[in-house]
């Protein structure tokens, strides 16, 4: 009789001390629902609505008003020069955050702390004084100036401009999520790969790429998504050139202060449709990389809990 | 071929990991070297592979300055204490891996690379796990795969960092046969 209640009075036991912890009994109960209700309530105000509302807004005139919106010159143009951009920045950064995170990760060198901080500057400082930057390094009235306009060469105020702030702006995405994931490996395998008489390209492409391939997918999303969406920074240097130097979200700003706000929601919607799939691709990203070393489970041997 | 540690030092900022180590070993010799942790095994092993780089003395193989020569000229074989297994790649793919990175004049086909994987792995007595991954090896298998990866390239000296380190008693006896065998 005492051997078998034991077990019992210890999940008992267990059971008061979880309890406890979290305030005990019926209070917790209440306190787990008043926090369920606070979360859900702020998300329902603060995301739900405004997607919900971006839409409502964007077909309240019916389908063709919507379509005519997002297929007309201006905003065609917009979309255009959207892409392109990302298309360059997004390139761009992942050699410049692989290149980083690789020289941080797996290297000594002199002013290694100094890079760390300085990979993180476009995020620390506001959008608008990352704009201003450029526009006092390339604008007319900047050292560079007058050397630029005698040659004709349009920086602020034109696409180069808007590349150049929005590449600034997205920098930090993939090095700041592949530097991490390099730190966790550890260059053990790299030095495996060396011995075996490996070249450095070999050892990149080899071992080092697919070992971080779903973190650096998830990095290029991350500044996929900025890249698209950036504001601040492009506003300072586009000039709003309808048709040339606008982006979407500056299309978008543009619109809605004409009152045109079907037509901007419009444009917006394509932004919220773009940040759904990218929380959508991030999603399935962060699970892929959750389970990558569990690739091939053996008959009646549960590996889900193996890691090395 | 024989090593040749000459008076070799490493410090790690302040601290002194090896001071004057000497050692001299000739050509089929197997050599353990024996010390309590952190006595600087693993460090000298890395100085002779040409992982590291030493802050005084010299490391001849075969009489000749190996500091002259690259790690991959140094044709030495080294198996980690941590085994440093390629955690993407099956078994198979980690013992082909010396094989494949070959320039392309020295590189076997894809059968001689199969022939030559599955001959390293009946002499590890493991050829039924060439399909697995590391992470669901056991620790002796990770060594023992470790081992027949770095034989793979045909090292002319083979470096064992902590060969026993997860062997019981009767594995370790077949192991050390194993490794005077294969070199
Ligand atoms: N990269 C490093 N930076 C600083 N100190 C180091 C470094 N590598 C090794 N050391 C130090 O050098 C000493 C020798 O290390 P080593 O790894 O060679 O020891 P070991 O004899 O292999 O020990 P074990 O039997 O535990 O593997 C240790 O005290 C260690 O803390
Ligand atoms: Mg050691």
């Amino acid at each position: 009789m005492g051997k078998l209640s034991m077990p019992m009075n210890t999940t008992i036991a267990a059971r008061a001390t979880l309890n406890a912890g979290i305030g005990g009994g019926q209070e917790s109960k209440l306190f787990r629902w008043a926090l369920i209700a606070i979360a859900t309530a702020f998300l329902g105000l603060f995301l739900f609505a405004p997607i919900i509302a971006v839409f409502a807004k964007a077909l309240e005139k019916g389908l063709s008003v919507y379509f005519s919106a997002i297929t007309e010159p201006d905003a065609q143009a917009a979309i255009r020069l959207t892409i392109l951009t990302a298309a360059i920045t997004v390139p761009l950064n992942l050699c410049f955050g692989v290149a980083a995170a690789w020289a941080i990760t797996k290297f000594d060198f002199f002013g290694k702390n100094l890079l760390i901080t300085l990979i993180d500057i476009p995020f620390s400082v506001s959008p608008v004084i990352s704009g201003m930057i450029f526009v006092l390094l390339f604008g007319a009235q900047s050292l560079l100036g007058p050397f630029l306009t005698a040659h004709n060469i349009k920086i602020i105020f034109a696409v180069p401009g808007i590349v150049l702030a929005t590449i600034f702006v997205t920098s930090p995405f993939i090095a700041r999520e592949l530097i991490p994931v390099m730190q966790a490996q550890g260059s053990e395998e790299e030095q495996a790969a060396i011995s075996l008489g490996a070249s450095g390209w070999q050892i990149f492409w080899r071992v080092t790429l697919p070992n971080i391939k779903w973190g650096l997918l998830y990095g290029v999303i991350l500044c996929n998504a900025r890249a698209m969406g950036e504001f601040g920074a492009v506003s300072v240097v586009s000039g709003h050139i309808r048709g040339l130097t606008n982006t979407m979200p500056l299309h978008v700003e543009i619109l809605y202060n004409e009152f045109q706000f079907v037509a901007a929601f419009s444009v917006a919607s394509l932004l919220t449709i773009l940040a759904l799939v990218t929380l959508a691709a991030k999603n399935f990203v962060q699970k892929k990389s959750r389970q990558r070393f569990i690739t091939s489970p053996v008959e009646g041997i549960d590996y889900s809990g193996v890691q090395l | 071929m024989s090593i040749e540690v000459a008076n070799i030092s490493k410090t790690f900022g302040t601290f002194t990991a090896l001071k004057g180590v000497s050692i001299t070993i000739t050509s089929g010799e197997l050599v353990a070297l024996l010390g309590p942790s952190g006595s600087g095994k693993t460090t000298l092993l890395r100085i002779i592979a040409g992982l590291d780089v030493s802050d005084s003395g010299i490391i001849r193989l075969d009489t000749e300055d190996a500091t002259l020569r690259s790690i991959r000229e140094r044709r030495v074989g080294f198996v980690f204490q941590h085994y440093a297994l390629f955690r993407h790649m099956t078994v198979f793919q980690n013992i082909a891996f010396g094989l494949q990175v070959k320039s392309r004049k020295l590189r076997p086909s894809k059968d001689e690379t199969r022939e030559k994987v599955f001959k390293l792995l009946m002499l590890v007595q493991l050829d039924w796990l060439a399909d697995r991954y590391p992470s669901q090896l056991s620790g002796g298998q990770r060594q023992r795969i470790a081992l027949a990866r770095a034989l793979a390239v045909e090292p002319k000296v083979l470096l064992l960092d902590e060969p026993f380190g997860s062997l019981d008693a009767k594995v370790r006896l077949e192991f050390a046969t194993l490794a005077t065998q294969a070199t």
